[in-house]
């Protein structure tokens, strides 16, 4: 082939070719009329690939048509099914099946071979075409027929291809007289709602075999009637039909998609709605999981004691250490035992210096340190929120707590120690409390650290003993039954020769022991009851009595709530395909949530092959009544192979295991973030008060020196002592101090010469106006004369304040909330009354800007503000964090009762400790 | 003849798709399986789209009616290829206007089984370049082939073994 045409033609036809090229060609095809046919057989085949290429376009825009389409009818097909359908009986010899509505062309020589296998006489049978592939046929009377590719078997092997389907109903009385059929089993008459047969055909009239998977027949009932079955019908010698093998009726799951569902407990979504909340299924899983690990008791009340404590008293205080202020564990207690009257620890907490002039108690730790405790007005007539405080503290554990890292926090050297000490039973004995379960037995543990050189009294004392003691008594409930007596270890024993009595006690770290038999699964609820009486060589301490408990964690085996894990689990395309992924299920779902049981979730779960009704019936025996509608729906199963059940099974496991480990690890993220800013809050906090305290000195001791220098220049003297003739000692310096100390006008006479020198102190005053609207108000004064700045603070708005009056200041009005940082400049300050004041509100630039130009401007070298400047600001972003939490801890208790419906009892039960089982 | 633009195409496909339950209904009241009934409508949008896509031609009736009169005549000769008894009558006026070009299309149908042997690599690349205008990078990258040279040495490869087989069909229908 010298020229190859193929190409020459291809090009020609689709324009690749110069004009003098076609030129060539045209004059080739004109002489050459092979060529002319190839061209036009060229043309033709390109005409055919157009139109195979269109054929394509049409192929596969049905198929979008048509799942679509499927889809649709699925749904109408199967409400209607709901309402209507019911049992029958159907007619096999072996076999079921199923097929369709349409008349269908069949050779006569096809028909006439299956006509011989009809079952019943004088009834015209249907027939219907099956294609091989999935479809679902309607028969005259309304019997809805469903067939898969696996439906039949031929010669014991499974058969896929296209089936003829033959159909012979008699639901009318009339009918089945007609046909001659009978309504016996056995010997019993039956009442019947239709007889079917069924047989179904090779499209060459071979009969063909049903197969496991079977055909899905669905008849029309009026009514359902109980016990109705569906009976096989044998036909005996003589040709009668007798009806055996009654089995229970089933209906088909109505199969949906996961992502379509809604597995969430009822109310939660509703909930989110109503709180305008992300509509996202994302989100709204991340936040549904997010309560997955929940403890129950973080009770409003106790994040807000912990928000109260993270706010006012941390600073301060620790939980289990002493501080600047004393360690505020089980403080209501000492102050009970240390013999404070009743409420006084509330006023002290309000204002301190009035409840020292009640309570003989509250004055002496008035004398802890002289760093004075600040007043909290604010909790007037609150007493819920101090306790609330209080109980967090209480029931948090030693060492785990965020608080007790150590920074020495003497904020002055020229404190004091406390002078008094006082001993405290808790301190010499400390008690925790477990669960623990050996050899099968669940026992209630305390591990008691007792002080070296105390010792507590064992539980059983000797007849005859004075001894206080030691109790350890777990608190009866219904949910556990009390298992014998407390065990404890050996205990020392001794005769005390003085006292004539005999002594039972330990020392040391013991044990102690309480077996409990739970009576039902999950989290119990235990209240432990505890009493002891530390001694030592010399003395005894007031007794002690506390009750304890254990934050529960709701770990696996907890019955009384859903966990989000497991329900997210399911919700996965994964299992679709499985009675998971049905409406049926998706309704079960909303009772399962009521029901707060996820070993009621867990019957659903596990043996994904199992019929729905059987689940629904094992629910109902599990003492779930409710669960008695869906078993009488008789909703089946979907079949699926063992080993992909299996696979499921697993895959479920895993998943719950991910996500309620992703849960956790979300919500300790979130915790430790929390943690992480209340420790840096904490810190600069810290660092404010040792400011403030070395600020202070520094304001006092350099308006001192400037008091003292301005009065010896008066005097014309020399700072320090002076002997006078008279032999009186004059102390200048005592003069000053005081006045400097009380900031009040003060004349000096210097005795010899007569002079005298004043020191000067004049008011001025101002009222910020809407002062409630800031969290925190200032007077920053800037002395000329001075190095230090000086901080005021204010009361309610209002600020009444000695200025030095031979000093000169600059000031200005500081105010910070959420929103931002507010000014008012004072300018150069007069003795004067200001009145009413409006704070401007600026940038943070300005101020900072602001600020350090005003302490800038002094005679001498001025201290640094930039520090506290960035404290304000601390606190200023530390508003909107913690309003932040209080608005995502309102939500979250808005939503909870949602997600854990049953949660509120749990919550009213006082103390819980998870025995888990 | 221009190649189909797919988007807009399959559209069209979709919008007329949705006529098939009646047409179905139709076909099936003539006696028709629902699997033929099917195979014909789809060869009636194939005639339409073609038809629409000729200049001189216009539309005197519904496209759903020429849809349906195009399936009839198909069972039609079905049936009569069947050997089924089928007794219904075909549109005059629908038919005298188009045999031809249903006769036309009828041949390319025919013709259209021949490409049922060529090679799916090559059915899919001249159906690309012939029916939807694609270009040959195009082709090239969509069939993974190195670019759009030995994609255009494959076209031409292509298309002759096409050829051949479609000759080879003609031949045996004209016997």
């Amino acid at each position: 082939m010298g020229t190859d045409w193929n190409k020459l033609i291809e090009q020609y036809l689709t324009g690749e070719l110069n004009a003098e090229q076609v030129a060539q060609f045209e004059k080739e095809l004109a002489n050459n009329p092979g060529l002319l046919a190839e061209l036009e057989l060229h043309r033709q085949t390109q005409e055919v690939l157009r139109r195979s290429a269109l054929r394509q376009l049409v192929k596969t825009g049905g198929k979008s048509y048509f799942r679509k389409k499927v889809l649709k009818y699925g749904v109408i097909t199967l409400m209607v099914l709901g309402a209507i359908s019911a049992g029958i009986y159907l007619v096999m010899n072996g076999k079921k099946a199923a097929s369709e509505v349409d008349s269908v062309q069949i050779e006569a020589k096809t028909l006439q071979v299956m006509e011989k296998f009809l079952e019943f006489d004088n009834i015209d049978p249907q027939y219907f075409q099956f294609t091989g592939e999935d479809d679902v046929f309607l028969t005259e009377s309304g019997v809805l027929l469903s067939a898969t590719d696996e439906s039949f078997m031929l010669d014991g092997k499974p058969y896929d291809g296209p089936a003829l389907i033959q159909w012979q109903e008699a639901q009318e009385a009339a009918d089945i007289v007609k046909a001659g059929l009978s309504t016996m089993s056995g010997d019993k008459l039956l009442e019947t709602q239709g007889m079917f047969s069924m047989k179904a055909f090779t499209p060459g009239g071979k009969p063909l075999e049903l197969s496991n998977t079977g055909v899905y027949v669905q008849v029309p009932v009026d009514e359902i009637k109980e016990g109705m079955k569906l009976f096989q019908g044998v036909k005996g010698k003589n040709g009668a039909i007798d009806w055996q093998n009654p089995k229970e009726l089933e209906r088909l799951p109505q199969a949906g998609d996961m992502r379509e569902m809604d597995l969430y407990p009822p109310d939660y979504e509703p909930k989110l709605n109503e709180l305008k909340w992300f509509k996202e299924k994302q989100k709204r899983d991340s936040l549904y999981l997010s309560f997955d690990d929940q403890n129950f008791q973080t009770s409003e009340e106790k994040n807000r004691g912990k928000q109260l404590f993270n706010m006012y008293c941390s600073t301060c205080h620790f939980k289990h250490k002493d501080g600047t202020g004393p360690k505020l564990y089980q403080v209501r207690n000492k102050w009970k035992n240390g013999g404070a009257k009743p409420n006084s620890i509330y006023d002290w907490v309000i204002d301190w210096s009035k409840a020292a002039e009640h309570d003989p108690y509250a004055l002496m730790v008035s004398y802890y340190k002289p760093t004075a405790q600040p007043t909290f007005v604010n909790f007037k007539n609150k007493k819920g929120d101090i306790d609330a405080i209080f109980d967090y503290i209480d029931e948090s554990v030693e060492g785990n707590s965020s608080n007790s890292n150590q920074l020495n926090l003497s904020s002055a050297s020229l404190e004091s120690p406390l002078p008094v000490t006082v001993e405290f039973a808790e301190d010499k004995a400390k008690w925790t409390f477990n669960t623990e379960e050996t050899n099968g037995k669940t026992y209630v543990v305390a591990r008691v650290q007792i002080e070296k050189h105390w010792h507590i009294n064992s539980l059983y004392l000797p007849n005859g003993s004075f001894g206080y003691p030691t109790s350890f008594q777990v608190m009866p409930n219904k949910a556990y039954q009390l298992v014998g007596k407390p065990i404890e270890p050996k205990a020392i024993e001794v005769h005390d020769e003085v006292a004539d009595e005999d002594l039972k006690y330990h020392e040391g770290t013991i044990v102690l022991k309480q077996e409990v038999k739970p009576l039902v699964k999950g989290n119990i609820p235990i209240q432990v009851k505890y009493a002891f009486q530390p001694c030592d060589a010399t003395h005894c301490l007031a007794p002690y009595e506390g009750t304890f408990s254990l934050g529960g964690n709701s770990e696996s085996g907890v019955n009384d709530h859903i966990p989000p894990s497991k329900v997210l689990a399911i919700w996965r395309p994964k299992f679709n395909g499985t009675i998971l992924a049905t409406r049926d299920f998706e309704k079960r779902m909303q009772a399962i949530h009521r029901t707060c049981d996820q070993k009621v979730l867990e019957v659903y779960t596990r043996s994904l092959s199992e019929p729905l009704w059987k689940k629904d019936e094992r629910v109902v025996g599990m003492g779930y009544p409710e669960f008695k509608t869906f078993a009488a729906e008789r909703i089946g199963a979907i079949k699926l192979h063992d080993k992909h059940a299996q696979n499921l099974t697993r895959f479920y496991e895993s998943v719950t295991e991910i996500l309620h480990n992703k849960g956790k690890r979300e919500v300790a993220e979130a915790l430790a973030k929390e943690r992480k800013w209340d420790e840096k809050i904490k810190q600069v906090r810290q660092k404010n008060e040792i400011r403030k305290g070395v600020r202070e000195q520094l304001n006092l001791h350099e308006e001192y020196d400037f008091n003292l220098k301005d009065v010896c220049k008066q005097l014309g003297k020399r700072v320090g002592f002076q002997m006078h003739g008279g032999g009186t000692i004059v102390n200048i310096d005592k003069y000053v101090w005081d006045a400097t100390v009380a900031r009040q006008s003060t004349t000096i006479t210097d005795p010899e010469t007569g002079k005298t020198a004043q020191i000067v102190y004049e008011p001025f005053s101002l009222e910020v106006q809407n002062a409630l609207e800031y969290e925190k108000l200032f007077v920053y004064l800037f002395p000329k004369e001075m190095n230090s700045y000086q901080r005021l603070d204010t009361e309610q708005g209002h600020i009444n304040y000695q200025l030095n009056g031979h000093m000169n200041y600059t000031g200005v009005v500081v105010g910070i909330n959420e929103t931002g940082v507010f000014l008012y400049e004072l300018g150069e300050m007069e003795a004067k009354e200001y009145g009413l004041v409006n704070l401007k509100r600026v940038s943070d630039q300005e101020f900072r800007k602001k600020l350090l130009a005003l302490n800038q401007n002094r005679v001498k070298k001025p201290m640094g503000i930039l520090d506290e400047v960035n404290w304000l600001f601390t606190e200023r972003t530390d508003y909107s964090v913690q309003r932040k939490r209080r608005d995502n801890e309102v939500f979250r208790n808005a939503v909870r009762p949602t997600v854990y419906p049953c949660a509120v009892c749990v919550a009213d039960s006082t103390v819980e400790i998870a025995i888990s089982k | 003849m221009k190649p189909f633009n797919a988007q807009e195409t399959k559209a069209e496909i979709q919008r007329l798709y949705r006529y098939y339950p009646e047409t179905k209904r139709l076909l099936r009241s003539l006696g028709c399986d629902a699997l033929t009934a099917e195979d014909l409508f789809q060869e009636a949008l194939i005639i339409f789209i073609q038809r629409k896509q000729d200049p001189d031609f216009h539309f005197t009736v519904e496209p759903i009616h020429y849809i349906k009169q195009t399936c009839k005549f198909l069972w039609f000769n079905e049936a009569r290829k069947r050997q089924k008894n089928t007794v219904f009558s075909l549109d005059a006026d629908f038919m005298e206007e188009e045999q031809t070009w249903l006769e036309k299309e009828q041949k390319m149908r025919i013709l259209e089984t021949a490409l049922e042997q060529l090679g799916k690599q090559c059915r899919e690349l001249l159906q690309l370049f012939y029916g939807l205008g694609k270009s040959m990078v195009d082709i090239a990258k969509k069939l993974d082939l190195r670019n759009e040279k030995v994609a255009k040495t494959q076209k031409y490869r292509c298309i002759q073994k096409a050829k051949e087989l479609v000759g080879q069909v003609q031949v045996e229908s004209i016997q």
